[in-house]
């Protein structure tokens, strides 16, 4: 039998990960990235620039559709099915799954709810003049205290800066995801660093790439993936299952 | 008379200084204080929330004008307690364990405040103890939960069965909001109300306490 074809749509905080697991995926493996949306953007537009792509897959090329998100604030419901399957795993977001598992993730909340995580893909993408002297993002959240000024006042920027700083008053633990990928090392030493200027312990938490590999692989049980029918759609389920399937 | 709306803009345009001035203002030539904040404040408030939801604003802007509220409304406070106005009702809120998320609940806060609320802050990652603790100790009348990760949804779940628990779910409403929520969750959990915008809490507040 020949090799499955599949489409994997993932967000970039994944691209390394992803790289190494190409290399042995036991599908036909094509990867298509989308530009980290993480804390930019409202899980409405993640769904239409998702949607965007799944409706111009074309569909004689593969066999199914892969996305590499997890629900990401409800980005993925409502996403509709076109004419291929489209898998996905049911996970809360990326930390999740580089992490191996929901319970895992939850375990590690539990311990430390003041845990801020970063892998190597959070490192490379949120630069850290961004993040983290206001440790936050999305438009406005991001500007960096000039651009404040330059938009709000000197006064006003003053303020904005000194609420930024308190957003993050609560926070204790940096826990990095340590997955074995390129430059990981370097990744990891900026990570430390960041945790010792916020005055926050660091932690290194081994990565688990079992979950995106068994993505890349196609090996989608029900418990871990849900997998969509042509025409169905994504709908939030209450349960353990995260996220089921119903006809569009 | 005196016309009030640049207050109302002044609230909406996050500017602080203007908005605290033209309350003194007002208030010297005598304007109803509770005037203010119902004709002025408030629908001021409920249009940066509008403009929050269609992404005319972000989040500075409605810390902006939060603070510019939240300053008009400690001249007109004081002067509400002494001519008797009573608080239309105690409320507690908070982001619910395992969650640091409060840009949105302190919003809610700042709004029901605005509305005649007297508010209890319990801050974040509030366990269920901690608003059962507020239910039995300072008697609020509504307990307003947030939680801004789908990973810490279930924790308001777990909060009103710790009111049922400690026998006192029926001495008060429970409203939720945030990102995540639905009212297909608040109806899935018993929660009396949800609340979309930090703009509409105040109507909720009304609504759930009949
Ligand atoms: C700012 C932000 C942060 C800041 C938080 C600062 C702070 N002190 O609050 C920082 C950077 C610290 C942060 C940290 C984390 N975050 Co964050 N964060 C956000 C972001 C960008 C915006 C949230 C926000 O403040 N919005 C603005 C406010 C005004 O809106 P709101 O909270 O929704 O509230 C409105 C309504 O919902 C409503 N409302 C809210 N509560 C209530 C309650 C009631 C009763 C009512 C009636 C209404 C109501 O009123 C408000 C105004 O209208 C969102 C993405 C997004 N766009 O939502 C991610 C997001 C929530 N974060 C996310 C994640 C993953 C995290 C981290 C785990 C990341 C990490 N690397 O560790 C940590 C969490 C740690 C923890 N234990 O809590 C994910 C959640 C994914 C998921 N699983 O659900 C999101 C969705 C980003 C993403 N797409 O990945 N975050």
């Amino acid at each position: 039998m020949s090799r499955q074809r599949l489409l994997l749509v993932a967000c970039r905080v994944f691209e390394r990960e992803l790289e190494v697991l190409a290399r042995t995926a036991k599908t036909e493996l094509q990867l298509h990235y989308i530009e980290i949306a993480l804390h930019q953007q409202p899980g409405a537009q993640l769904r239409a620039a998702l949607q965007e792509e799944i409706n111009t897959v074309p569909e004689e090329d593969y066999d199914a559709v892969a996305l590499g998100y997890g629900l990401c604030n409800r980005g993925l419901v409502g996403l509709k099915a076109h004419g291929l399957p489209v898998v996905i795993p049911r996970a809360h977001d990326c930390l999740g799954i580089l992490l191996g598992s929901s319970q895992r993730y939850l375990a590690e909340l539990e311990k430390q709810p003041g845990t801020y995580f970063q892998s190597c893909g959070w490192i490379e993408h949120l630069p850290a003049d961004r993040t983290l002297r206001p440790l936050a993002a999305g438009e406005g959240l991001s500007l960096n205290q000039e651009e404040l000024v330059a938009r709000y006042g000197e006064e006003s920027a003053q303020f904005l800066m000194a609420e930024y700083a308190k957003f993050t008053q609560h926070y204790k633990r940096l826990a990095f995801i340590a997955t074995p990928v390129a430059k990981a090392d370097e990744r990891e030493r900026k990570a430390a660093e960041i945790a010792q200027q916020q005055g926050w312990t660091f932690e290194r938490l081994p990565g688990d790439l079992t979950w995106l590999q068994r993505l890349v692989d196609g090996e989608w049980n029900d418990k871990d993936f849900l997998v969509l029918k042509p025409h169905e759609k994504v709908a939030l389920s209450y349960g353990d299952g995260l996220i089921s399937a119903e006809p569009a | 008379m005196l016309d009030l709306q640049p207050l109302h803009d002044a609230i909406l345009n996050g500017d602080a200084k203007t908005a605290k001035a033209l309350t003194e203002q007002a208030l010297a030539a005598g304007v109803a204080p509770l005037k203010l904040v119902q004709d002025y404040m408030v629908p001021a408030m409920g249009e940066v929330g509008r403009r929050f939801e269609c992404n005319e604003y972000f989040v500075p802007e409605l810390l902006l004008a939060a603070r510019a509220m939240k300053g008009a409304l400690e001249l007109i406070r004081p002067l509400l307690t002494a001519s008797g106005v009573q608080p239309v009702g105690r409320v507690a809120v908070g982001t619910v364990k395992g969650d640091l998320h409060d840009i949105g609940k302190n919003l809610v806060a700042a709004m029901l405040e605005g509305g005649g609320y007297e508010v209890i802050d319990l801050g974040v990652n509030v366990a269920p103890e901690q608003f059962v603790a507020a239910v039995k100790e300072k008697h609020v009348h509504i307990v307003a939960l947030s939680a801004l990760l789908t990973t810490t949804m279930p924790s308001m779940k777990t909060t009103i069965e710790a009111l049922k628990q400690a026998g006192v779910r029926d001495q008060v409403k429970v409203v939720i909001g945030g990102a995540p929520i639905t009212q297909r969750y608040a109806d899935e959990i018993g929660a009396d109300g949800y609340g979309e915008s930090a703009a509409g809490a105040v109507a909720l507040a009304k609504q759930v306490m009949g």
